[in-house]
């Protein structure tokens, strides 16, 4: 994470304390993190040097303003006036770390090769939360070439059980010349 | 018949003979007078000179004598020192030999060595190319078979295995 982005999110983010809305800003740092992903054309209408300020921030009032909180829309008015609009992404997802430390959420991320159901998710959840003592956000992505079994990321953690992981120990093994699978 | 007077002829005349005799004898005194000393003088410088030869050929004969003993000392002193070198030359020749043939003999060892490491190394390097090709077909057999396989199941077997090492419960 940039330190612009750092500073940014950390602006907002004690304006969002001071008003005890952390976690309505977490939400919507969310949910405009999500149409930035859905909608690359948006990141380059706001970088685009043709287009003024004046009609950047009008987009952002009648697209954001409706939606979001009033703090949200002036402060991406603000960073298309410092010409900041670039690292809007990066400054989200501070966002979105700073809310998840100030609420005791801990994000988490569970690739699997199918789509898990939902009491397996939820033994998972529960078993994270047992181990790390916080309140556990996770969400499921698809990787088929996991093969079978799970692969387990909190943070810099990283748990695998994974058919392919234990193939590729199991190769490892093999060309190290030990007999051990 | 010829008529010789035989004892005539065989006797001389006495005056004839005496008149020979004064002859000679004056022919004699003139002779003494005029070559005796010089014949004397020249005689006698002749036997001078032929000392002097015969001195200057013996003390030349010595050295003679004297030049030869040297030269057989000389060279039975420079058979002697020949001997010396080439028994010298034999014995370095023998040395620089023996190192020579140690030199190789070690030039010789370590080519094999190394001939033998590089044999080792490329027999090692195409059983671990062949061992990398046999288990990279092996996988993939594998990661085929497993693939064709997995279900739902094994998931919930790797999440069972996940609960129990996070919680630590059986």
């Amino acid at each position: 994470m940039n330190e612009l982005a750092e500073r940014y999110a950390e602006a907002i983010f004690s304006l969002a304390r001071e008003k005890n809305t952390v976690r309505e800003l977490k939400e919507e740092a969310e949910n405009l993190s999500q149409v930035l992903e859905t909608s690359p054309e948006l990141i380059g209408f706001f970088r685009a040097v043709k287009i003024t300020s004046a009609e950047k921030k009008d987009l952002i009032q009648n697209v954001f303003g409706p939606v979001f909180d009033k703090d949200m829309v002036n402060f991406m008015k603000l960073l298309i006036d410092k010409g900041r609009i670039y690292s809007l992404k990066d400054i989200l997802k501070a966002i979105v770390h700073k809310a998840n430390d100030e609420l005791g959420i801990q994000e988490a991320l569970v690739y699997s090769a199918r789509k898990l159901q939902d009491t397996d998710l939820e033994r998972i959840r529960k078993a994270l939360e047992t181990k790390t003592g916080r309140t556990v956000v996770l969400k499921n992505r698809i990787d088929e070439s996991l093969i079978a079994g799970i692969k387990v990321v909190v943070g810099n953690n990283v748990t695998d059980v994974t058919m392919k992981h234990k193939l590729e120990e199991m190769k490892a093994s093999l060309l190290k010349g030990g007999g051990q699978a | 018949m010829i008529d010789v007077d035989i004892v005539g002829q065989l006797v001389p005349n006495p005056v004839t003979m005496l008149v020979q005799l004064c002859s000679t004898l004056v022919l004699f005194l003139l002779m003494k007078y005029f070559l005796w000393g010089s014949v004397k003088n020249f005689l006698g410088k002749r036997a001078e000179k032929m000392q002097s030869d015969l001195a200057e050929s013996e003390q030349a004969k010595q050295a003679a004598f004297s030049d030869r003993e040297k030269a057989a000392v000389q060279l039975s002193n420079a058979s002697v020192k020949s001997e010396e070198i080439v028994s010298a030359a034999v014995k370095e020749a023998k040395t620089e030999k023996e190192a020579i043939l140690q030199q190789a003999g070690r030039e010789a060892e370590a080519a094999r060595r190394r001939a033998q490491e590089q044999m080792a190394a490329e027999r090692q390097e195409m059983y671990q190319s062949m061992q990398k090709e046999m288990v990279e077909v092996a996988m993939t057999a594998a990661e085929k078979l497993i693939r064709d396989k997995s279900n739902e199941d094994m998931d919930r077997e790797a999440i069972d295995a996940f609960v129990k090492e996070v919680t630590g419960n059986e």
